[in-house]
């Protein structure tokens, strides 16, 4: 080579060039090669699965969500809609937004010129960028930053929509609920539907509700969620990169659901809800004959619209705040100490077991002893009743009679007998969370301390594992930490490595060791890198950094948390323990108990439901329908109704038939007897053309003592005020509706629930002889159809009350002529009929609604326990 | 020495009157042939690359005039005035380049362009020209095979601009003014020792590299991507090559057919009428349309291989060598690139991506091909 330095031949440089340019040659045909490869492998062996690819790209499976189903009543009239409401959406990635700003400065741009036109709350605004953060990367899906536009508000967007760009306006179908208050209950709402939280679906429930905006929340829609949400349909879009639809095929049409029937009658409903008032409480109507109900009111109610697109907080507060609880759906789920009105069963339970024969009578001087018990139960009226026969006990609500009857009884009997009619299970309506009421047992306190005892166990064994979980939690966190520590100083090692302060050996040394002794020792050592490590990171520092790190953010949440729980769980363990310790005897059942349950009292708790199932099972004479909402729904693709059959729940065949018409007998005396039935007054609702059977009931919810049952009723605090109830049903002879009503602190049982019992029916016999709900017969002939019965049945009462326990031809005479026999009844037994009704509050010693050790009045009746 | 290829230099001169008249006009027709053939084939593709966009079309016909006039100028320019220019070019497009870091209009974050009123002038694209130009016209003068003292003054002809360039940052234009110098000092004959010294000391110093703050982070994200699994989804920073790469091989032999591609109309490919354009070819037109375009790159690199072995003198070899090399080199590269082979550089394919500056250098480059061709004395 050096020889060729010196000469400059252009043949040796041409021949060169020649080398190196098959060289590079060579290096390109090299290169070309793997091109063509490469591009073999992806167009012809890949080619399949990159078509794929490319599909999914571009066609999108969506879900085409069902149109929920619509709820009409019986009557076909509509309840619950799908009514189409405006949203006004953001779509991200329209906003018109120049690289320096960022996506978010502009969309708050918009927002500000947007609220000129449409007012955006707080909420909204909030949800707004909540769902704008989570979709992030699909800056093409729209995100709603208004519901419900009202038509102004539509029009002023429409008019502008091209200086506002990237806004939409998109409808939807809402759910509508047409009457709000009076069928909240029932109906119940739909939510916005929450994967997450929906436990028990399965995966093809999940993906059912695909694209679907709400479920059903609470009530009827909660319950048949299944038909009303129809089946999710499929289609596939074609989409660009930016979300744009540019074509679709509708693959799997979705099926939409079924509209079903209630078997509410909604201007008895209605009706319902109007005479309730103001007053908290809940009406029941059943059709006996088929278990059908006619009226299931729940007040207060709310306004179910509201929790369709999410209730706003202030809202849910006020609801929530307010001490009638307009949420609680207490119709199904409140439970109720019964009063008076479980007098019928006991009157029919004597009758049954032969406790009492129908003519035995009572002396009722106002008071009960129990023996060995100084301190008396008392009757509602101070002086008594007199002689009282089983009908009178009835028709006068006399406490005495019933406490007598209780204690012959005995707990046992009464709980089986008030178990065939229902009590204490649940009654099986298609609504959700139905309470089961409590029926009163021998070992009901033993049972409740038994689940006490579980609770307390559960509490323990928590306790145990939270402890154990912790202590392994705390042992990971050591371990974390550590782990922590030694990264850290890694990486501190590193930088001290780069900063040349010390020797790479020196470095990895401490950096395997972790240790910041190793670093303090060396600190001292050397002056100089002490002095700048000093400088730089301070011990102290370092050790907060790491405290920060790691203790603040997993010890302490979640340790701390962990802690917390055992805490108040061992807390409450203690005090349950406490209470246990102090009174065993506070688990046995006493006699004392039984004579608080003979009046409705004390540990006996009923849903107004199944109340009112009882009372119908009454009026049919053993035979207990299923109660049911559903009426009918419509066969899939067809008009046409498939309507549910009634279900004979049971039959209490044991009873014999006179039982029950002597006991139906005494509940229309209650009703028909003038001036001397506590319910006598809505006797005149009936206008002479049915007779009602009831029993009225007032209920205390606190003690009371004798000064407390004189004061009027305004004059006590509402929450203090007795309970009324009213349980009936009419006709007598061939019941077509069953009432109960309970009333909460609403007085007595005669003026507070009995009014609305008989405007309800009489409205529904209104309807049902095809009369407006409201029409009033004429005045005249109301008079005289009442005055009529009662005379010419004067001749009967005796017969009746003689052969109710022989024959069953005297007891259907005794069933078409009670009024009659009511007023003979009465003037031989109680001689002074006064009119007494308004608003005397029982007064019976103890009428707490839950047995309370603590309370003085316990002790008393446990002294002597049989 | 004769050379093997030699005989077919000439051809050029035995054709009819229409082909005697081009030569007369310095322009070489079999290399103007197949430039039109695939300039015409990239207004094609870019139609329907550009989602049917008759205005990108148009502007691009209007740069491809330009450009084909600017090559005939150059291409009547005598190879020795080119090589007396060409240090003045070198020096006073060092000022543009300067000034574009100051002036520049920035897109993207990148400071490439210099408004000059009338059009945009992005400085860094002369200069893959003017590096191959320095470097023949340096080693030229010298003995070949080339000394130290000349390998180093070339690396520094290469380092100003490739420097500037990376500064501004383009890293894509900066590279291939890198490799385009390097492969003039390669054909001039560089050491074999050198060139694997060479290799050892790039292979040494790669980590440290990476480790630096030379390459910017979303550059390493990019290589990373290359050697991680891709396949299941297309975000963040593998986004344009799994796209690019779904268009290819969704493509299949014989294509969507054209304007029927789907990545390319819905919009899924990035960048598609300009670096991304051979993934449209490939999805439109399959595997024939892309090896179609390869034949074209190919058969103009072989007339270029032609016009520089044929070359006279040492300058005008070196030339035409470098660039027709660069040519395909820079082809290699966007294709490998495409086909996520190698991480994305913002790098067009020559003659078909949209682009005014790229198509004026490539045919500038192709007019001194055919300067050096139709200048040729006849021995």
């Amino acid at each position: 080579m050096n020889r060729l330095d010196n000469i400059k031949d252009h043949n040796i440089e041409a021949r060169l060039f020649f080398h190196r340019t098959i060289w590079m040659l060579i290096f390109i045909a090299i290169l070309i090669t793997i091109i063509i490869s490469r591009q073999i492998s992806l167009q012809v062996y890949n080619h399949a699965q990159f078509v794929t690819k490319s599909k999914t790209n571009y066609l999108k499976i969506e879900p085409d969500p069902p149109i929920r189903g619509l709820i009409y009543d019986r009557n076909r009239i509509l309840l619950v809609d799908n009514r189409p409401s405006f949203n006004l959406e953001i779509i991200p990635e329209r906003v018109p937004c120049n690289p320096p700003k960022t996506r978010e400065k502009c969309i708050i741009e918009l927002l500000k010129s947007l609220n000129r036109y449409v007012e955006i709350d707080e909420p909204d605004y909030k949800f707004f960028w909540k769902t704008f953060r989570y979709n992030q990367y699909r800056h093409f899906f729209s995100v709603p930053i208004k519901r419900n536009l009202n038509d102004q508000e539509v029009a002023m967007i429409a008019t502008r929509r091209h200086r506002l760009k990237g806004v939409d306006i998109v409808q939807h179908l809402n759910r509508h609920y047409i009457y709000p208050n009076s069928l909240a209950h029932v109906i119940g709402y739909v939510r916005r539907p929450d994967i997450e939280i929906e436990g028990g679906w399965t995966e093809e429930e999940k993906i059912n509700y695909d694209g679907t905006s709400h479920v059903g929340g609470t009530g009827i829609e909660k319950q048949y969620e299944k038909i009303l949400h129809g089946k999710v349909g499929r289609q596939q879009v074609e989409r660009n990169v930016h979300g744009r639809r540019i074509d679709e095929i509708l693959q799997k049409p979705s099926v939409p659901g079924k509209n079903i029937y209630l078997t509410i009658d909604v201007r008895l409903q209605n009706l319902a809800e109007k005479l309730l008032g103001d007053e908290a409480g809940s009406v029941i109507a059943i059709d006996p004959r088929n278990g059908e109900v006619l009226a299931l009111v729940s007040k207060p109610g709310f306004d179910p619209n509201d929790f369709v697109d999410g209730i706003s907080i202030k809202k849910y507060k006020v609801l929530r705040d307010n001490k009638k609880n307009p949420l609680s759906p207490r119709a199904v789920v409140g439970i109720f100490p019964p009063g008076s009105t479980i007098k019928p069963f006991y009157a029919l339970a004597s009758l049954h077991y032969n406790i009492f024969s129908a003519e035995h009578i009572i002396p009722c001087r106002g008071k009960f002893y129990l023996p060995g018990v100084s301190r008396p139960w008392r009757d509602w009226k101070k002086e008594g009743h007199g002689q009282v026969n089983l009908q009178v006990s009835v028709m006068r609500s006399c406490d005495v009679y019933y406490y007598n009857l209780a204690v012959k009884l005995k707990i046992k009997r009464i709980s089986e007998f008030l178990g065939m009619f229902g009590w204490g299970t649940k009654t099986g309506i298609d609504l959700p969370h139905e309470a089961s009421g409590i029926l009163p047992s021998s070992d009901y306190k033993a049972k409740k301390h038994y689940g006490l005892l579980k609770k307390y166990n559960k509490f323990n064994s928590l306790a145990v594992k939270i402890k154990e979980e912790s202590e392994a939690l705390k042992k990971k966190l050591t371990k974390q930490f550590a782990k922590e520590v030694r990264k850290y100083y890694r990486r501190k090692y590193n930088n001290l490595l780069e900063e040349k302060k010390y020797s790479r050996e020196k470095a990895k040394k401490l950096a395997k060791n972790g240790n910041y002794r190793t670093l303090f020792k060396l600190k001292k050592y050397t002056k100089k890198q002490a002095k700048v490590l000093a400088k730089k990171y301070t011990l102290r520092r370092e050790r907060n950094l790491i405290n920060r790190h790691v203790k603040i953010k997993a010890y302490k949440l979640k340790y701390k948390k962990l802690m917390k729980l055992v805490r108040i769980y061992k807390r409450s363990y203690k005090r349950e323990a406490a209470i246990l310790k102090k009174r065993p005897a506070y688990l046995r059942w006493f006699t004392g108990d039984t004579v608080s349950v003979g009046i409705g009292q004390g540990l006996i708790n009923v849903t107004p439901l199944q109340l009112a199932v009882a009372t119908a099972t009454i009026a049919n004479r053993g035979k207990m329908m299923q109660p049911r909402l559903m009426y009918a729904e419509e066969v899939a693709n067809s008009k046409v109704l498939s309507y549910t059959q009634p279900k004979v729940k049971k039959v209490l065949s044991k009873i014999k038939k006179e039982h029950w018409d002597h006991i139906v007998n005494d509940m229309i005396s209650v009703v028909h007897t003038k001036w001397a039935g506590t319910a006598w007054r809505i006797a005149e609702l009936t206008g002479g053309q049915y007779q009602i059977a009831g029993k009225t009931g007032t209920a205390q919810v606190i003690g009371q003592t004798l000064e407390d049952t004189k004061k009027k009723l305004h004059e006590i605090p509402w929450k203090f005020r007795d309970n009324a109830l009213f349980v009936s049903f009419a006709p007598a002879d061939k019941p077509q509706i069953a009432v109960a009503i309970v009333c909460e602190h609403c007085g007595h049982g005669s003026t507070g629930a009995a009014p609305i019992a008989g405007k309800l029916i009489k409205g529904y016999m209104n309807l049902v002889n095809n009369r407006p709900i409201d029409w009033e017969p004429p005045k005249k002939g109301k008079k005289k159809t009442k005055k009529k019965p009662a005379s010419t049945v004067t001749s009967k009462p005796v017969a009746s009350t003689r052969t109710t326990s022989s024959s069953n031809a005297a007891t259907k005479k005794t069933l078409s002529t009670k009024p009659k026999a009511v007023k003979k009844t009465k003037p031989s037994v109680t001689p002074k009929v006064k009119p007494k009704v308004k608003a005397k509050p029982k007064t019976k010693p103890k009428p707490k609604t839950k047995p309370n050790p603590e309370t003085e009045e316990t002790p008393l009746i446990s002294e002597d326990d049989i | 020495m004769s050379l093997p290829l030699g005989k077919y230099s000439s051809f050029s001169q035995e054709s009819p009157s229409l082909k005697r008249f081009l030569t007369r006009m310095h322009l070489d027709v079999p290399l103007l042939l197949l430039l039109i053939a695939t300039l015409s084939a990239g207004l094609v593709i870019l139609y329907s690359a550009s989602q049917q966009s008759a205005s990108i079309t148009i502007n691009q016909v209007i740069r491809i005039a330009v450009g084909l006039l600017l090559m005939w100028l150059i291409a009547m320019v005598p190879p020795a005035t080119l090589k007396r220019w060409t240090p003045k070019i070198f020096i006073a497009f060092l000022i543009p380049l300067i000034l574009v870091k100051y002036f520049g209009i920035e897109v993207k974050g990148a400071a490439r362009w210099l408004d000059l009123g009338l059009f945009r002038f992005q400085p860094s694209e002369v200069y893959k020209i003017a590096v191959p130009m320095m470097i023949a016209w340096l080693l030229a003068e010298a003995r070949l095979p080339i000394r130290i003292s000349h390998i180093i003054l070339a690396l520094v002809i290469i380092g100003i601009p490739t420097y500037l360039v990376a500064e501004q940052p383009d890293l894509g234009t900066s590279l291939m003014i890198a490799i385009s110098g390097i492969i003039g000092i390669f054909l001039a004959g560089l050491q074999w020792r050198l060139i694997l010294l060479a290799i050892v000391i790039i292979a040494g110093s790669a980590i440290p590299i990476w480790n630096s703050d030379l390459i910017k982070d979303y550059q390493k994200e990019r290589i990373k991507t290359l050697f991680v699994d891709s396949e299941d989804d297309c975000r963040d920073a593998n986004y344009q090559s799994c796209q690019s790469a779904i268009a290819i091989g969704s493509g299949g032999v014989y294509g969507k057919g054209y304007l029927n591609g789907t990545q390319t109309k819905h919009g899924f490919l990035p960048e598609k009428h300009t670096d991304f354009i051979y993934a449209v070819v490939s999805e439109e037109f399959g595997l024939v349309g892309a090896l179609f375009t390869l034949m074209l790159y190919l058969l103009v690199l072989f007339r270029g291989l032609l016009i520089a072995t044929a070359a006279q003198d040492t300058f005008s070899r070196l030339l035409a060598g470098t660039l027709i090399f660069m040519f395909i080199l820079n082809m290699c590269i966007n294709i490998l690139m495409v086909q996520s082979l190698l991480p994305v550089v913002g790098l067009p394919l020559p003659l078909l991506s949209y682009g005014g500056t790229s198509v004026i250098t490539l045919m500038a480059g192709f007019g001194m091909l055919m300067s050096i061709q139709t200048h040729r004395k006849l021995i």
